[in-house]
């Protein structure tokens, strides 16, 4: 079975490490990025299947790397990570061309399976999206 | 600071004065209607510090003796006068200035001051010591009528008081370096007025019918003095015309020589007292007004002043928390948050690779759960002090979500968006969001209904949010209205950004915040 190649785009190295963990043996990764605008340079030099991209990010944000990559027709499946769980952006996130929305608290126990899902076809929503918010 | 003239000035002025008494005095008449000298010292005396009043006074006596020696009168006689005429003048001055300037240098700055000076500086040291005058004049055989010589310096002194002590006194108060060329040239006009008025109505005959109704023509020019120039004015004027009406009187002119010699000049002073006294204290009850309006001006203008620096501190404090907060906002969100994302990243690889492990398994997921628990909290505190999907997902959206949270509190935000809100300057979205923010949350807390509208409308280069609410409003003119800091941050906030904020509220029938926020192009 071939693996997905998967480009990651996050700004926080820790963070990044701890994706390319996760990542490892499971996907063949073919690249990490820190900005909106290498990821969009880096997506349409690599081509990958599946790309996992942070909104925010200095300079250019996830979302307008979004969109400026689906105008140029990219046809990578898009899964956005973030610290957002807020409705309003997930539905902005889709609006702009995503396939996939994980919190990163959560990338541990959603992150393959979106990749999975959102590679079979499928649009994959975190739960931590709907999820009330805590009272407080 | 008041400059006072040196003694040696004091000194000639002192003989001049008497010099003019005695030009203005009828050959076959003892008395003139003006006696300078004592005046000038008492004026002198008002304005210079007690300390030097000895060399005033000493230095004034040179001049007595001159004035003696031309007159013929006994050196003795007048030696002893002038022990009365300093007496008189420095208890006149230690009265006004203890009373009606603590002590200090006197001025004419309202009614009370003027009556004390008239009462206390003119009148009452003149009487008493005219007795000793008196007695020394008939004592020495200088004069043989101890009444007729009480009367006479009496009445000639206090007019002279009313007259040359106010002139004086205002005139070492001007600032001669900030004196307006437009006001010296109306004391110019002014007194040109009155000598060609007095010249003309004094030159008439004796016998002249257009007299006493002529008398009243100089007054309108005694009032603008009055009006104009306070007392000083009226004492100036008044002087001049007592100068020409003696003067002209000399002369066998105007109504001041109907009468025996002596009955003459005491109508004249008469007239003067009369004109002097009532111009003196409407002089003074104007200068006190002026005073007024002029202080009130100046508080005016300080508090402007200083309401124009507590709005810019106002600005500036908004704009440092806003700024403060995104700062610590950014710090939670960049970097503490993605710290915990990443450990429960870690932890969550680390209970996958348990695997059999269920007890290992199960204290990973719990940790797991806490590390995803605390980040929530941390992201919606960080929300909370600086919303910062204003800047990936714009202000709509924003205000959905708000809407949304508020729901939780039991508040429905019915949201109506009207216009592009897609690329408002950050500055100008964050107001609107930050005003919405803080009438919803008075909403909250205050209204006592869970239902609220908000309307946020762009239309070309404006904005426009309006939020209302049916509750139990309050009144805007009450005290406690201002009292918050919320009503007044959204008015500082659209203030900041150009715009302006209307709240209208009316107790029982809710309140409604508009917002007007200029729209510039990017």
């Amino acid at each position: 079975m071939t693996l997905p190649r998967v480009l990651l785009a996050e700004d926080h190295v820790q963070v990044a490490e701890c994706l390319r963990g996760l990542l490892d043996g499971h996907c063949e990764l073919v690249g990490i990025v820190h900005d909106g605008t290498s990821l969009v340079e880096a997506a349409l030099h690599h081509r990958p299947d599946v790309i996992v991209a942070d909104i925010s990010m200095p300079g250019c944000d996830g979302l307008e790397a979004l969109r400026r990559l689906r105008e140029r027709g990219a046809s990578a499946k898009v899964i956005m990570l973030t610290m957002f769980a807020d409705r309003e952006i997930a539905e902005q996130a889709i609006a702009c061309g995503a396939n996939g929305y994980i919190v990163k608290h959560a990338a541990a126990d959603e992150l393959l399976k979106a990749i999975a899902d959102v590679t079979a076809g499928l649009t994959y929503i975190t739960p931590f999206v709907s999820r009330p918010r805590p009272r407080r | 600071m008041h400059r006072g003239p040196g003694p040696a000035l004091v000194a000639v002025a002192y003989y001049l004065g008497a010099q003019i008494g005695f030009a203005l005095q009828s050959p076959n008449v003892p008395q003139s209607v003006l006696w300078l000298p004592n005046s000038i010292l008492l004026g002198v005396l008002l304005i210079v510090p007690p300390r030097t009043w000895p060399v005033y006074l000493a230095s004034c006596y040179p001049a007595q003796m001159l004035t003696a020696w031309q007159t013929g009168a006994p050196p003795v006689t007048l030696s002893l006068l002038f022990v009365t005429n300093c007496a008189d003048a420095t208890l006149g001055a230690f009265l006004v200035r203890r009373l009606a300037s603590d002590g200090g240098p006197f001025q004419f700055t309202g009614l009370r001051g003027t009556i004390v000076f008239a009462a206390l500086g003119a009148a009452l040291p003149t009487l008493l010591l005219s007795f000793a005058d008196a007695g020394i004049s008939v004592g020495t055989a200088w004069s043989g009528d101890f009444h007729a010589a009480f009367v006479t310096r009496v009445r000639s002194n206090v007019l002279t008081h009313l007259l040359v002590v106010p002139a004086l006194v205002d005139l070492s108060a001007v600032h001669w370096r900030r004196l307006r060329r437009r006001d010296a040239v109306e004391v110019a006009v002014l007194t040109v007025a009155v000598v060609l008025t007095c010249a003309a109505v004094f030159s008439l005959p004796t016998s002249s019918r257009a007299f006493p109704a002529v008398l009243y023509v100089p007054l309108a020019l005694l009032l603008w003095a009055a009006v104009r120039f306070g007392p000083g004015g009226v004492g100036w004027s008044v002087l001049l015309v007592a100068g020409a009406a003696s003067w002209e009187a000399l002369r066998g002119h105007g109504p001041f020589t109907a009468r025996p010699a002596v009955e003459n000049v005491v109508s004249l002073q008469l007239f003067l007292l009369a004109a002097v006294v009532p111009l003196l204290f409407l002089a003074a009850v104007v200068r006190e007004r002026n005073r007024a309006m002029y202080s009130v001006r100046t508080s005016a203008t300080a508090l402007r002043r200083s309401y124009a620096r507590v709005r810019r501190l106002a600005g500036k404090l908004i704009a440092a928390q806003e700024s403060e907060r995104a700062r610590v906002a950014r710090d939670l969100h960049d970097d503490f948050n993605q710290q915990l994302a990443a450990l429960s990243i870690g932890i969550g690889g680390a209970r996958q690779r348990a695997g059999g492990d269920a007890a290992l398994a199960g204290l990973l997921g719990t940790l797991q759960d806490q590390t995803v628990a605390l980040t929530d909290q941390v992201r919606i505190f960080s929300h909370e002090l600086h919303p910062r999907m204003l800047e990936h997902v714009g202000l709509s959206a924003a205000l959905r979500t708000h809407s949304a949270q508020l729901a939780e509190h039991r508040l429905q935000v019915r949201l109506t968006v009207d216009g592009a809100l897609d690329g408002l300057p950050p500055d100008v979205a964050l107001c609107a969001y930050r005003v919405v923010q803080e009438a919803l949350r008075n909403v909250l807390l205050h209204a006592g209904v869970g239902e609220a509208d908000v309307s946020v409308v762009r239309s070309g280069r404006r904005l426009d949010v309006t939020i209302r609410d049916n509750g139990c409003g309050f009144a805007p003119d009450s005290p406690d209205a201002h009292g918050g800091l919320g009503l007044l941050s959204m008015e500082e906030r659209a203030r900041l950004a150009d715009g302006a904020c209307t709240i209208t509220s009316v107790p029982g029938h809710g309140t409604t915040v508009h917002v007007y926020i200029p729209v510039r192009p990017a």
